[in-house]
């Protein structure tokens, strides 16, 4: 499609400075998305898309992929609801959606409200999965401590067996509270939302842990691997052990930087004005 | 969510609602730790037997 490709030659030749007006992950639009893009844009297949003028962007840029929210109106449902399909797609982000949306001077409180609910609601989602994770992994490890109990010796071939395809589990259901809990915390920095007490909290405690599991599943490893039987779930805990460690420092990190930064982005934000 | 019903504050955005998904999910982390704590304990007793 023709559009499509302009747009994405449009994207290409002027990375810096769409980018500094609303960052875009094109990969992640849609047709669709592409095509209400290209029509309200100002920009056109062969006229020249941008021009700086003393080292600023032209306004029209602004103007042109901004105009979509101004075309259907203030406070029109279809324009917020497509900067929330391309918001949670993640193609904007959230200063650039606050940008697209607040700074239309006739934009109501009530999209205000809906911006804060609709957050309120993915991050309470997002802490919601944690949670199930967690007492899914729990029920595992529940399972896992009833076959412990039994009086059967560890090194016992269907004992050794049924521990295995306990832990197997357990690896399961740490890789769900990893993809949740790793997402809930990745969402509560996508919203903005800095990192709760309760949200550390129930990182701190589950990371302070793990190492205490891995140690437990790692002898039980060793004893399998004397009956001839392989296990990697210790290694696979190790793994998310330190997966998790780096999305949680990340996250701190990032919410830094974005504090530092967010002087910078007012200055800049008016720059481009 | 539709967009004409987000006028009213809702309930499940309350602080009370929040406080008590938050205490909620502690507490199974908590329980959590119990039982890594049990089996942990277990595997040790265990390989203990095994050795005598």
């Amino acid at each position: 499609m023709t559009y499509k490709n302009d747009f994405y030659r449009f994207v290409r030749e002027n990375r810096r400075a769409f980018n500094a007006v609303m960052p875009i992950n094109i990969d992640t639009l849609e047709d669709e998305d592409i095509r209400i893009l290209c029509n309200h844009a100002t920009f056109k297949a062969g006229e020249p898309y941008y021009k700086e003028s003393g080292g600023k962007i032209d306004p029209a840029i602004i103007d042109g992929v901004r105009v979509f929210f101004n075309r259907h109106g203030t406070d029109s449902p279809k324009a917020i609801a497509k900067a929330f399909s391309w918001y949670e797609k993640g193609a904007l982000n959230v200063s650039s959606l606050k940008d697209a949306l607040f700074n239309q001077p006739s934009f109501s409180p009530r999209i205000e409200n809906y911006l804060k609910n609709k957050r309120q609601e993915n991050y309470r989602k997002a802490f919601s999965d944690i949670q199930k994770s967690i007492v899914n992994l729990g029920d595992e490890i529940k399972k896992a401590v009833e076959i412990m109990k039994s009086p059967e010796p560890l090194s016992s071939k269907p004992m050794a067996l049924q521990i295995r395809a306990q832990m197997k589990k357990i690896s399961a259901a740490l890789e769900r509270c990893d993809k949740c809990g790793r997402g809930g915390l990745g969402w509560a920095h996508k919203v903005g939302i800095p990192l709760e007490k309760s949200s550390r909290s129930i990182s701190q405690m589950y990371l302070s842990k793990l190492p205490q599991l891995e140690r437990a599943v790692s002898k039980v490893e060793v004893v399998l691997a004397s009956q001839g039987i392989k296990s990697s779930v210790s290694t696979q805990i190790n793994r998310r052990q330190f997966l998790w460690r780096h999305d949680i420092q990340m996250a701190k990190d990032e919410l830094k930087s974005q504090a530092k930064n967010k002087h910078k982005q007012q200055e800049d934000h008016y720059a481009i004005r | 969510m539709p967009f004409d019903e987000v006028e009213t504050p809702q309930d499940p955005n309350s602080k009370e609602a929040w406080d008590i998904l938050a205490k909620n999910a502690l507490q199974e982390a908590e329980n959590l730790n119990s039982l890594i704590d049990e089996f942990s304990s277990l595997v040790d007793l265990k390989i203990k037997q095994e050795n005598q």
